[in-house]
């Protein structure tokens, strides 16, 4: 039965298509993070230097299949209060209003559209972040390894905080606490 | 004028060296306390970043000045009372002292606070040690009561040139002075 499904995917996938269904996104698998071995981290630069920092909580729900790219999908949804750069008085101000507010949106998510290889095991997905209340298209290029039931992935993009609103007022200034900052997904998952 | 310094008199360096850090040390004690005080905002990490920059600057000048120092012959002492040539050497020594481990503290307590030193904005300074919370509570005491120890020190060496000047009557105070080293 599988053979045989996997022989009319193209065909099944054509008419889904024109019907306007979508079976491929049962063809990928899912996947279930690591959280221990996991990390979302981030870089950001405070007076002209760079720092590190983390979220610690997050949730994901993952079906990726190489080979199915189009019925790939990923979705994070990010706690902000978890965030952890090993300085208490920052990550109070990161939480706090000015910031990332996360009394009223205390969830970041990343959800992809699409996915796209770019070199064997390399890819990039296109998703949309939101961060407060504004959502931005992204594209995340990232490599994945697949060794049986176990997947890591690992990738980097730069967004603008100033992009989301993240600091208001006279932290809009970016001259002490830059713009850029740099996100790192660093992921191990396992086939559910 | 000299640069070196020789038995009886400072040399350029030394002089420039001496009061250009006198000066830098007076303006990063008093931005210190003036950014402790400002509320968490634009002005006060404004205010952090011209007091770390001009840290690291003492650091780097007080390094240079005990090179330079170990280089040449020291000025001998004008007291002739062995007690205060004592005294003084102790008091120069901590100053010293003070020169390289205020910064330090204040670069390692940067550190400890994942929070690196960038020095104006034109390098950043590798961290001297892994964030921790706790260690950083111990070296902002550790700043803190340096800064005092600074106030003893400047107060004691300011207070000794002009014992020097105005009750000894000698060239002390008058030799590290801009001019002519032949004139001290």
């Amino acid at each position: 039965m599988f053979q045989m499904t996997r022989k009319i995917l193209p065909v099944l996938a054509i008419s889904t298509t024109i019907a306007g269904f979508s079976v491929a996104a049962q063809a990928a698998d899912q996947w279930v993070v690591d959280a221990n071995d996991s990390e979302i981290e981030f870089t950001g630069t405070q007076l002209g230097a760079e720092f590190e920092g983390e979220f610690k909580n997050f949730d994901a729900n993952i079906v990726f299949s190489p080979d199915d790219l189009a019925g790939s999908s990923v979705e994070v949804l990010i706690d902000i209060a978890s965030v952890d750069t090993e300085n208490g008085d920052r990550d109070s101000q990161i939480v706090s209003s000015d910031w990332f507010d996360a009394n009223q949106w205390p969830k970041a998510t990343f959800k992809t559209k699409s996915f796209k290889e770019i070199a064997p095991g390399k890819y990039e997905a296109v998703a949309d972040l939101t961060i407060r209340d504004v959502t931005r298209e992204v594209t995340l290029p990232f490599d994945i390894e697949i060794e049986g039931n176990e997947a890591d992935a690992s990738g980097a993009v730069t967004i603008n905080r100033t992009d989301f609103g993240i600091g208001q007022g006279q932290w809009a200034d970016t001259s002490q606490v830059g713009d850029p900052v740099t996100i790192e997904i660093d992921i191990e998952a396992t086939r559910k | 004028m000299a640069i070196k310094s020789h038995k009886n008199g400072f040399g350029f360096a030394t002089k420039s060296l001496h009061w250009i850090m006198a000066l830098l040390m007076l303006v990063v004690f008093t931005i210190g306390w003036y950014m402790d005080f400002l509320p968490l905002g634009m002005a006060k990490l404004e205010w952090m970043s011209r007091h770390k920059s001009l840290g690291v600057t003492i650091l780097s000048l007080a390094i240079l000045r005990i090179v330079w120092r170990l280089c040449e012959p020291t000025p001998r002492s004008l007291s002739p009372h062995k007690l205060e040539r004592v005294v003084a050497k102790l008091g120069h020594l901590a100053l010293y002292g003070v020169m390289i481990a205020m910064p330090l503290s204040g670069w390692m307590m940067s550190s400890a606070a994942n929070f690196p030193v960038s020095v104006f904005g034109l390098f950043t300074l590798p961290n001297l040690v892994a964030p921790d919370k706790e260690l950083f509570e111990t070296l902002k005491t550790v700043h803190w009561l340096l800064s005092w120890a600074i106030v003893v020190l400047v107060v004691g060496h300011i207070g000794a040139a002009l014992k020097h000047h105005f009750i000894d009557r000698d060239a002390t105070l008058r030799r590290m002075l801009p001019g002519k080293i032949e004139d001290n």
